[in-house]
């Protein structure tokens, strides 16, 4: 049960981690997430058609149910985190950092599920014909759903900038 | 003149390459009309400049993923379900033997361990039950604790059975689900595997106390038992616990080895990632229960055990 998934697993393992962190914003938790796709990989029988594709559609499942957990959770209570290590970026750069994965975060919540899917398919380097198998678009409605997409994040984006530029003046 | 305009979604394909690959003869419409037509290649770079500020704004947003961990680690966590497929070539039992041959100690050493899991999670609930007063390292929004634990009373449950049943290694951190009672207030859930299950012969060969002082740090104990002969060293195996504050919550943890030097421990309502060593258990918590009673604390915090001597009976 070893093939396909051990070619797979270097090939594919920074766009699946990256793919999940767009989702739950836990860099950490999508590397624990990316390891648990590839554990049910192994013990899935038969191997699916399309192993790539089931990958990340595996992975898209855990991260929405791990997404909903962690909102519910966030506002309970505080950890006092562990000191930074050395090397680690300055405070300004993590505060930068984080401030540009916000905005992202939420442009990515101006569209609906299937379009977050098509959309995050294609960037982690899907063929259209793959992203229809995983959302159930009609293959000839893909590129409508990411032309869609495209235009509500990058327009819900610049408008955060804006936002948050005009903000800044005050 | 043409016709007719290329629509936007035509558009996006032809830059994705979708239109090449997949329906040539559309691709050399788009061509050809795009030679054609000025305003459909105006529109053609706007739909670029869109894709190259989206990709470039979700490059952004990407932090450094580090290397994976190898490749054996996850067959050797997949576990069990391997040993079921008939195929058994040379170079299969090649590969099982070359990962399985150098953690089978530690392996071993996890799997035999069956877990008496003593997670006080609320080091101040320990203070107000037993007078300790252990450092709290968390910052907890008390009042919103307890009054969940007031809106949800403990149940009785009885599970055990179900749990005892379910000792299977298909559902990494299956964990059960358990009262906002229990996810608050065990403060010691001192563990002592149930009969039911398997009898201990040992004495508890593992305890843990956390780094409490450390920052990030999680206060909790562990009391890890030893089981003879285990049947599958590598797999997980579920266990039952006693607590200390009463017998209302479904006393069970799962101890399912991850790799060579690492084990998921789940609990009810969380679970555990650490690294094992020799003289420390290292690793981040998370909480796993879903709807209604989660703890809140975040995914990703850290901690850490040391070992202990093991206190008497």
């Amino acid at each position: 049960m070893s093939e396909p998934w051990s070619s797979l697993y270097g090939e594919v393992w920074e766009d699946l981690v990256r793919y999940i962190d767009r989702r739950v914003w836990d860099p950490e938790r999508s590397q624990e997430l990316a390891q648990e796709v590839f554990i049910r990989a192994l013990r899935e029988n038969p191997i699916p058609e399309s192993p790539r594709a089931w990958l990340f559609t595996v992975a898209a499942n855990l991260a929405r149910d791990e997404a909903r957990r962690a909102i519910r959770g966030r506002e309970k209570l505080r950890l006092v985190r562990a000191e930074p290590q050395d090397g680690a970026p300055s405070p300004e750069e993590v505060l930068a950092v984080e401030q540009t994965r916000e905005r992202v975060r939420r442009a990515l919540e101006a569209l609906n599920e299937r379009e977050k899917d098509a959309l995050l398919m294609v960037e982690a380097g899907f063929s259209y014909a793959e992203i229809a198998e995983a959302t159930g678009l009609a293959p000839g409605a893909v590129g409508t759903t990411l032309s869609r997409a495209r235009r509500k994040v990058s327009s819900a984006y610049a408008e955060l900038e804006g936002g948050e530029d005009a903000q800044a003046a005050h | 003149m043409p016709r007719q305009h290329i629509d936007d979604g035509v558009l996006h394909a032809w830059l994705d390459g979708a239109l090449d690959s997949d329906t040539g003869a559309e691709g050399q419409v788009v061509a050809r009309h795009l030679a054609e037509c000025a305003e459909c290649r105006g529109r053609l770079e706007e739909a670029r400049a869109s894709k190259a500020a989206v990709s470039a704004m979700l490059s952004a947003s990407g932090v450094p993923v580090p290397p994976p961990p190898a490749f054996a680690t996850l067959e050797s966590a997949a576990g069990s379900k391997d040993d079921t497929s008939a195929s058994s070539t040379p170079e299969r039992a090649k590969r099982r033997s070359g990962w399985r041959r150098g953690p089978r100690v530690r392996l071993a050493w996890a799997a035999t361990i069956a877990v008496a899991v003593s997670a006080g999670l609320l080091a101040r609930e320990l203070s107000d039950r037993r007078g300790v007063d252990l450092p709290a390292t968390l910052e907890y929004e008390r009042e919103a604790m307890q009054a969940e634990r007031n809106e949800q009373p403990s149940r009785q449950k009885s599970e055990q059975n179900a749990e005892a049943a379910a000792e299977d290694r298909d559902i990494p951190g299956a964990a059960p689900r358990t009262d906002a009672d229990e996810l608050a207030g065990r403060a010691r859930l001192e563990a002592t595997p149930s009969p039911a299950l398997i009898a201990p012969t040992t004495e508890a060969t593992g305890c843990w106390r956390s780094g409490a002082r450390t920052p990030g740090g999680i206060p909790a104990w562990l009391r890890l038992r030893e089981y003879p002969d285990p049947a599958e060293p590598g797999a997980g195996r579920t266990v039952e616990y006693e607590s200390d504050v009463g017998a209302a919550s479904p006393p069970v943890a799962h101890w399912e080895p991850l790799g060579a030097d690492s084990v998921r421990l789940s609990l009810p309502g969380l679970e555990l990632r650490l690294q094992v060593e020799a003289d420390r258990l290292a690793g981040t918590f998370r909480e796993t229960t879903g709807e209604g009673g989660e703890r809140g604390v975040p995914s990703g915090s850290e901690l850490f055990f040391e070992r202990v001597p093991c206190p008497g009976p």
